[in-house]
């Protein structure tokens, strides 16, 4: 098996103008987003807004009247740590906190994150402008206050780096796999089948090159992405790696599966760009799921991709371990795993042809 | 040498084996020994690539039985009817990854990958790309690849598709080479003298099962005896006189008109005969001693004979 992934990298290395297309324009791609989204930052985004209520008095009655108003996707929590929890998982952009003032007045804290400025200053224009308009004048006396959550990194550029890296670990996943067809074409993979005494060290190599490739793409992303990002202990970037992996176990089990079922590569090509741009677009990939409807967010769960974007999400930015991350690492791995497998058998029923 | 069951390294018996619900080998029976070049001969689509998917383990029988008496089916290499070979890689590294795949360590791999490079006149490219190799040369890498590390059973398919005399001879040495040192080689090939130079013993495939098998020399002497080909060949079909006259004469056209043969005694006499007439025409005539096409010509005929 280990003689079958060396000539799969030597090939690699040979082949100058394949490699630094899937190692330098993922990269490439991610600066190209983390430009086009980071100045996106003035335009008027419908951002979601988490809040809760300590005042309970007239005064935040009316304010919640007026935010209603206001924001389409608000929700309401019991206290200021639901409140945080969900700004700093994305589920809202922005927090907003409403405290008793001075006599029937309100104090009003926006809640945001790194990188996330543009949703944060909109919110906060808006409660200004509710905060003005019950006093029926424009105040600036201190009364809305901004904090800051989580660490200095960018959120978003952490989560566009994981964005592009699952993506373009999925598309050179399945190109990769595609020079499987070419070997079943020839007869190579039958020769190698039978050198090697059986189909499984073959599609084994197979995987853990592809694996290779992916864990290599998200390490340049993330590599060129560091500016950006918080700083890291070394367990976030072990359990980054790890992520990685299960990534890469996952594109390329996915890869060969779609592979074993096509004939040719012109039943190949089309079939997996689809399938590869359907689950970017759904996962995340190419525009966040915090920003997307309800329904598409859950939608996306059911992609490789949300999955891996939230376990990066989770180590890097957030330098957290919670449940989410091996929950996510078991459901990438076991995609890798079904994958190969049901590669395993088809391509094993194609041998005999 | 023949199929002897104490020291065969391939037996098939009554194989039958297909596609779905086509059958393809309807009760092939055959036993290659080691040492021995073996090669099945037909025509396309006779089920020859099927025999080989059969002989390395990788088409299960749907009745009959096939065993591989001396190392069991671990010890079979297949050299596919289309190069299969990396691309990317030299011939040298090829062969190595084969080696390695199948467990040798890097020390025997190198050992293994001299032998096969020495047996198939391959060391001057060892360290060319597959990639910029010419189609011949590829072909001997390929067969090059399918000797490394000493296989008990080497299927050939179709290895001499597409290349020159010269290439041709140099595969048949080796496959010549890869038997005297203990190797069964079952040779798939539709190219009679590739086989003729190759092979120990012949089978002619046909329909699923074998026709008729032997030594080429003795089939040949025993179907042909002295007769000998006399061909003519036409630049354009000749005119009615002409092709009357070598009707009678026993000649027999080609599809398009413009090869005639015949087989028969004393092939110069009549030669000399027609002479005039074909050179006037701008053809020309060959005599030669029939060979496997011929024989197999000549089977399918008596078959269809038999059958109707
Ligand atoms: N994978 C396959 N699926 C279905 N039919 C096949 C397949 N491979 C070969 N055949 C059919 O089986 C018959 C024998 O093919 P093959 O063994 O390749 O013949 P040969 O090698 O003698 O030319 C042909 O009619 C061919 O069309
Ligand atoms: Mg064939």
């Amino acid at each position: 098996m280990l003689a079958i992934i060396e000539a799969y990298a030597r090939g690699f290395l040979r082949d100058r103008p394949g490699l630094a297309l899937t190692l330098l324009l993922p990269p490439l791609i991610y600066l190209l987003f983390a430009a086009i989204f980071g100045a996106s930052g003035q335009g008027s985004i419908d951002a979601s807004v988490s809040f809760t209520d300590l005042a309970r008095s007239a005064a935040s009655q009316t304010a919640r009247a007026a935010m209603r108003k206001s924001f389409d996707r608000l929700s309401e929590q019991d206290s200021v740590q639901a409140v945080e929890a969900n700004v700093v998982s994305g589920r809202a952009d922005t927090g907003v906190i409403l405290r008793a003032g001075d006599g029937p007045g309100l104090r009003i804290e926006i809640l945001g994150t790194g990188g996330r400025e543009a949703a944060t200053n909109a919110v906060a224009a808006r409660m200004s402008a509710i905060h003005a308009a019950m006093a029926g004048r424009a105040v600036d006396d201190g009364s809305v206050q901004r904090r800051r959550l989580g660490p200095a990194g960018d959120f978003q550029a952490t989560y566009y780096a994981a964005a592009v890296a699952v993506m373009f670990m999925f598309f050179a996943a399945v190109h990769g796999a595609m020079g499987g067809l070419d070997e079943r074409r020839s007869g190579l993979q039958a020769r190698l089948v039978l050198a090697s005494r059986g189909l499984a060290p073959v599609l084994g190599a197979r995987l853990l090159w592809l694996t290779a490739v992916g864990v290599a793409q998200a390490i340049i992303i993330f590599l060129v992405a560091t500016p950006d990002l918080p700083s890291l202990a070394i367990w976030q970037i072990a359990a980054g790696l790890l992520t990685a992996f299960v990534v890469g176990l996952a594109a390329s089990g996915f890869a060969l599966m779609v592979i074993a079922a096509c004939r040719s590569r012109d039943q190949a090509q089309p079939l997996s760009t689809f399938l590869v741009l359907v689950l970017a677009a759904l996962g995340g990939s190419m525009a966040p799921r915090f920003l997307m409807p309800p329904a598409f967010q859950s939608i996306g769960w059911l992609t490789p991709h949300a999955w891996a974007i939230e376990s990066w999400q989770t180590v890097i930015w957030l330098g957290r371990f919670d449940s989410d991350v091996p929950t996510g690492w078991i459901v990438l791995a076991g995609l890798g795993v079904v994958g190969w497998l049901v590669a395993f058998v088809i391509e094993r029923r194609r041998l005999s042809g | 040498m023949n199929g002897d069951p104490q020291s065969a390294a391939l037996v098939f018996s009554g194989v039958h084996a297909g596609y779905g619900v086509k059958p393809v080998l309807t009760g092939l029976d055959l036993a290659i020994g080691a040492g021995e070049v073996y090669a099945l001969f037909g025509p396309n689509g006779a089920g020859k690539s099927t025999a080989a998917r059969v002989a390395c383990g990788l088409l299960e029988p749907t009745r009959g039985e096939v065993r591989w008496p001396n190392q069991g089916k671990s010890g079979v290499s297949l050299s596919p009817q289309q190069e299969a070979l990396f691309q990317n890689l030299t011939v040298a590294e090829n062969l190595h990854v084969i080696a390695r795949a199948a467990g040798a360590r890097r020390e025997r791999a190198s050992i293994d990958v001299a032998r096969a490079l020495r047996l198939t006149a391959c060391e001057t490219r060892a360290n060319e790309l597959i990639a910029v190799l010419s189609g011949g040369w590829r072909r001997r890498a390929s067969l090059a690849a399918a000797l490394v590390g000493q296989p008990s059973l080497v299927v050939a398919d179709e290895p001499t598709q597409g290349v020159d005399v010269h290439t041709r001879s140099a595969l048949a040495n080796a496959l010549r080479a890869a038997a005297t040192e203990g190797a069964a080689c079952l040779l798939i090939s539709h190219d009679a003298r590739f086989v003729e130079a190759a092979a120990d013993r012949v089978g002619f495939l046909l329909s699923g099962r074998l026709i008729k098998e032997g030594k080429p020399t003795a089939l040949l002497d025993e179907a042909f005896g002295t007769r000998r080909t006399l061909a003519v060949r036409f630049a354009e079909t000749p005119q009615d006189m002409l092709a009357k006259v070598m009707r009678e004469a026993g000649f027999f056209a080609s599809a398009d008109g413009l090869t005639w043969r015949r087989i028969g005694d004393q092939p110069f006499e009549v030669a000399r005969l027609l002479a005039d007439a074909v050179n006037q025409a701008g053809g020309e005539l060959i005599v030669s001693r029939p060979d496997l096409d011929d024989l197999a010509a000549a089977l399918h005929e008596e078959r269809h004979a038999r059958d109707h």
